[in-house]
């Protein structure tokens, strides 16, 4: 049974993309082929961690709305991308695969999807079209933030929906928005993944608290990471800390999503 | 003439409401009127940091958008939260005003679902500049390249442009750059926000300014304290000893002397 992940957060800078590109990696790591599409259309982020350059992109996911190319011709196998470091350095390559479906990262392309707009039964074949063509065990959604025509039709098709949200009142205050949505929309599964929190913060609290507040299960209470930070999204962390207290909590997640 | 500054960032979490609300708050607390509209509708979060509850936000951007209200009914004066809120007493005296964007979640889908009269925004700020004879408009925006951006960047006088020394906002920002200059924005500036510790904070800036051919503005500490702090209140008002605050009066400071002088304020002291 393939799955349709999707990963989402009310404000920016939660660590969608990271989070994404992380459990995408991992579950590819398992064996599992792995699709990821960026949706985000708007700030398109997640093809920078996978080392995927503008001039290597083929097509994008603006190319397929526009009716250029089929959605398939949009994946880029970027597998072995994960198997070194900027610096060189050789990593463990993951016995599966992940594919990219990136969004263009060109101005024109980008205020074109804005101006002209797009059909969304034309994104949702293209998300079906990716797990047949592909034969993919898991498509993974990166989103852009807060609630857009994207959102709402990915949580929408998805089997499971993480939410990401860093302990902050903005972010409260939005996931509250967000869960509400997703559950007028019935997903099936849906986690919440606190990030970059103050290491100063009671964990097992701030877990409580949220789960209490949301009536929904905090998969990860994630620390804000110097490493992380450092790396700067010059890769995929997972890959290059594979023993990092981070990366074995979110190996337990992307575990838990294929039960 | 009163200025526009609009604060952008091509992703999210670069610090762009915060900053705004510190800026905003510095400048209005040197004598100046200031307002800030949030624009950010598919994720607004501006009014979280002047401690407005969800409940008490009866008028928003999003109903003068719909044609219910005129923009002044949705620009709340920071007195009214200073009278409830003694940890925002400070902002008693501040000729501050703050448009916020509704955060309920039919009122954001119904947004999204019609959309609306772009031109309408544009008259709002140039209504709210007349009616509360600003000084400064800040606009806070949602990030990447949405139809908000592009009016304000299209309107402003100053676009400050944030961002983190990442790789994904490195590449956001040079795309941010070139819309800016094709709209032909008067005057760009950086700013470099969340920068840990280890960096070499001065060749970061020059690495940033030769690569965008733009001037960094301020150079912004990665703090566990201004983390911690959050959304919650003013940082830079409670804690103006902090290099965060610190370089925040000082950017607040070039403002108002250099990049966006008003001439406007003269003439009520």
């Amino acid at each position: 049974m393939s799955r349709i992940i999707s990963v989402h957060s009310f404000r920016g800078g939660t660590g969608k993309s990271n989070t994404t590109a992380n459990l995408a990696t991992l579950l590819a790591m398992d064996g599992y082929r792995v699709g990821v599409i960026d949706t985000d259309i708007q700030s398109p982020g997640i093809h920078v961690l996978f080392g995927l350059h503008e001039e290597d992109m083929k097509y994008s996911l603006n190319d397929y709305l526009w009716g250029k190319c089929e959605i398939q011709d949009t994946a880029h196998d970027i597998t072995k991308n994960l198997g070194s470091t900027v610096s060189g350095q050789v990593l463990v390559i993951p016995k599966g695969q992940v594919f990219l479906i990136p969004s263009s990262i060109k101005v024109g392309e980008i205020a074109r999807v804005l101006r002209e707009g797009y059909d969304v039964g034309l994104l949702n074949d293209g998300f079906h079209d990716l797990v047949e063509k592909l034969e993919l065990d898991v498509l993974m959604i990166d989103t852009h933030p807060g609630l857009n025509e994207e959102t709402l039709l990915s949580i929408s098709i998805s089997d499971a929906l993480i939410i990401v949200m860093r302990p902050d009142q903005q972010d409260y205050q939005g996931t509250g928005v967000t869960v509400e949505v997703a559950r007028k929309l019935d997903v099936p599964r849906m986690y919440l993944l606190v990030n970059k929190a103050p290491t100063i913060l009671d964990f097992a609290d701030v877990k409580a608290k949220a789960e209490e507040i949301y009536n929904c299960e905090v998969a990860a209470v994630l620390p804000h990471s110097d490493e992380m930070m450092a790396l700067a999204s010059n890769g995929v962390f997972v890959a290059q800390f594979p023993e990092h207290p981070i990366t074995i909590k979110l190996r337990n997640l992307a575990r838990k999503l294929m039960e | 003439m009163p200025s526009i500054i609009s604060v952008h960032s091509f992703r999210g979490g670069t610090g762009k409401s915060n900053l705004t609300a510190n800026i905003a708050t510095q400048i209005a607390a040197r004598g100046f009127r200031v307002a800030i509209v949030d624009t950010d509708i598919q994720s607004p979060g501006l009014h979280v940091l002047f401690g407005f509850h969800e409940g008490t936000l009866d008028a928003s951007l999003n109903e003068y958008l719909w044609g219910q209200i005129e923009i002044e009914e949705a620009a709340y004066p920071v007195q009214a939260i200073a009278a409830r809120d003694q940890e925002r007493a400070f902002l008693y005296d501040l000729n501050l005003w703050i448009v916020p964007a509704s955060i309920r979640t039919s009122e954001i889908a119904r947004v999204l679902r019609e959309g609306y009269n772009v031109g309408t925004l544009n008259d709002g700020f140039n209504r709210l500049i007349n009616s509360f004879q600003l000084d400064y408009l800040f606009i806070d925006t949602h990030p990447g390249l949405n139809e908000e951006t592009l009016l304000s960047v299209a309107i402003s006088n100053l676009m400050i442009i944030l961002l983190r020394p990442d790789q994904q906002d490195f590449q956001g920002t040079a795309v941010t750059i070139d819309v800016a200059r094709k709209l032909e924005v008067p005057d760009i500036r950086l700013i470099l926000n969340k920068i840990p510790s280890r960096y070499d904070s001065d060749a970061l800036i020059a690495d940033v300014e030769a690569t965008y051919q733009a001037q960094v503005m301020g150079a912004l500490p990665l703090s566990e304290d201004v983390a911690m702090n959050g959304s919650n209140n003013i940082f830079s008002v409670l804690y103006p000893d902090h290099p965060w605050s610190r370089a925040v009066q000082s950017m607040s400071d070039t403002i108002v002397t250099t990049l966006a002088r008003s001439d406007r304020g003269q003439q009520h002291r």
